[in-house]
Formats: structure tokens, C-alpha cells, sequence
């Protein structure tokens, strides 16, 4: 439920990856929403993280994670399709200055969709994900804003298009 | 009261010698916008920091910020700033703006998200402006 309109939304998941994982480790989570009937939820960006999985504790800014492998595919999954519709690698995102991937159109999210973004890890190279394991933290910037319906002037049937050949007032 | 309209706003919130005992430990400051009955606030961008206690060393770890305007959360759930004090500008762009309007206090919540101890200080600046309602 939106409280002002549109509403700014970041969506936070945690990935963890134990420091055994093989390659082709998938870990997926989902996201709630909470949106109302009335409502979409636009995505217009994702940005990441990659901590040592101890954690995720203090490291100076510029100390390299070495033993931490970049290697990591994303795959966001709307309702029951996939947008954008493969899987994209976030190395360059991870070792970006913005640490952010801005999308050219925005994922719609509608009502009582599930989101889930699945983080892959690769594992090309003989790297591991570290000898603590590794988590990506992954935030979706987006907007909950209350759904434009598409009424026709002067009438007052459903929200419908123009063009839409059931229209019941035509 | 605004000076100018519009007038842009830095507000700080900084969390001296946050001394997180847990995973989950939490810090809470309010943000005094002390805008009139007649002005509104939009929050366009959101600034962070991670320091030691001596503000020598910038420091970054899993760590998420929660801001409530009024009775209610916005964004509505709590979200991730390890990776902005990491990044280049250390500034998160809000999709769109956040609104506070007049009484509706400000309130900002620090949740730690790592398993290590110790004090450290975050500063947060959110960067928005102070103007007029126009009816």
C-alpha cells in the first residue's frame, strides 16, 4: 500500500554462498511487494554488493576481497517470466564506481506477482567464493505507484482501452 | 520556515560510536525539518558513510537504513547501504522523492546486518529541499 504517490522503493535480498559452494550454486530470494490491486511497482534499477561472508564485517574501502570470486550471474523473475528474459553477469556492476545497473525501460511489477532474483554463482576459473563463504546483497530501486486506468471520455464502464473490441458502453 | 522557494536542505544524521553488540543491533535519530504548516519537504537523495570512531578510515559492511516519515516507512521496507558508503559518490538516488509534510516527524533507523562487533560512526545526509505548497 503506497503511502504517498508514487512511493520510492528499494528492495533488499541477501544472497549467501557457503565457502564450499560448487559451481553453478544458485541461491534465490524472493521479494514482497506488499502492493494493493490498484497499484504497480516499476523497477527502474539494481545495484550490488559482494562481502566476505564473515561478513559482511568492516572492510576498508580499497582493500580487495581476493580470495572472493566476481563471478556471479543474475536472473529477476516476475510472476512466472523472467525480465529481462536471461540471465546477465554483474562482475563489471560489482567492480563499477556506482556499483548500480540502470535498466533502459523499467520492469513492471502487478499486483500479486512474486519477485525473486536468483544470484548464480559460476565459478569459472579454478577462484572460490572465499574461505568464508561470500554474500551478494542486491537492492532494487523502484517506484509503488497507484495504477493509471485507462478510462474513456464520458463513460463509465470498465477501465478499458479504445480500441478494445468488448467494450460494453461503445 | 523556508528563506527561498524553493531552498535546498542537508540534513544530517550522524551515528557517533554506534556500538553494535549484535547482528540486528539498531540506533535511532530524528530529523527536525522545521518546515511551516504551509511548506513541504522532498527528499531527493540519500548520502552515507561508514567511519572508525576516529573518522580515519572509511569502512563499509552490510548494513541497512530505514526511514520513516510520519506513521509510516519509506521506502516501506528497510534497504541495503553497505554498497552505497562503498561506491563512488557514496550517494543512493531515489527513484522519486519522498515527501514529508508539515508535523510528520523524521525519523531514521540504523540496523547492523554483520555478525562482527565494535563501535563504528555512520553519517547520513539526505539532500532535498523545503518549498511552498502551492494550492
Amino acid at each position: 500500500m503506497a503511502n504517498q504517490n508514487p512511493q520510492p522503493e528499494i528492495y533488499t535480498t541477501y544472497h549467501s554462498f557457503a565457502a564450499g559452494a560448487t559451481p553453478g550454486t544458485q541461491v534465490i530470494r524472493s521479494i514482497f511487494t506488499n502492493q494493493n490491486s490498484n497499484e504497480e511497482v516499476r523497477l527502474g534499477a539494481i545495484s550490488f554488493s559482494l562481502y566476505a561472508a564473515e561478513a559482511v564485517k568492516s572492510v576498508k574501502v580499497g582493500d580487495t576481497l581476493a580470495a572472493i570470486d566476481n563471478d556471479f550471474d543474475v536472473r529477476i523473475k516476475i510472476g512466472n517470466s523472467y525480465v529481462p528474459s536471461q540471465a546477465f553477469d554483474i562482475a563489471s556492476t560489482l567492480s563499477s564506481v556506482s556499483k548500480t545497473l540502470y535498466f533502459p525501460t523499467p520492469i513492471l511489477v502487478l499486483f500479486q506477482q512474486p519477485i525473486s532474483v536468483e544470484v548464480t554463482w559460476k565459478g569459472n576459473g579454478t577462484v572460490n567464493v572465499g574461505s568464508d563463504g561470500a554474500v551478494v546483497v542486491s537492492s532494487l530501486h523502484g517506484e509503488l505507484s497507484l495504477a493509471q486506468a485507462a478510462c474513456v471520455d464520458g463513460e463509465m464502464g470498465y477501465p478499458q482501452q479504445i480500441d478494445y473490441p468488448m467494450r460494453r458502453n461503445a | 520556515m523556508v528563506n527561498q522557494d524553493p531552498q535546498p536542505e542537508v540534513f544530517n544524521a550522524l551515528f557517533n560510536n554506534f556500538t553494535i553488540t549484535a547482528n540486528g543491533a539498531t540506533a535511532s535519530q530524528q530529523i527536525f525539518t522545521n518546515q511551516g504548516h504551509s511548506e513541504q519537504v522532498l527528499i531527493y537523495a540519500i548520502k552515507v558513510n561508514i567511519f572508525n570512531t576516529d573518522f580515519e578510515e572509511d569502512l563499509y559492511r552490510a548494513m541497512q537504513l530505514q526511514i520513516s516519515v510520519g506513521s509510516n516507512n519509506i521506502p516501506s521496507n528497510p534497504f541495503d547501504i553497505g554498497w552505497v558508503a562503498s561506491s563512488g559518490d557514496k550517494i543512493l538516488n531515489l527513484p522519486v522523492p519522498i515527501a514529508v509534510n508539515f508535523k510528520q516527524p523524521l525519523i531514521l533507523t540504523l540496523r547492523n546486518m554483520s555478525a562482527s562487533t565494535g563501535a563504528i560512526t555512520v553519517a547520513i545526509e539526505l539532500i532535498g529541499e523545503t518549498m511552498i505548497l502551492k494550492r
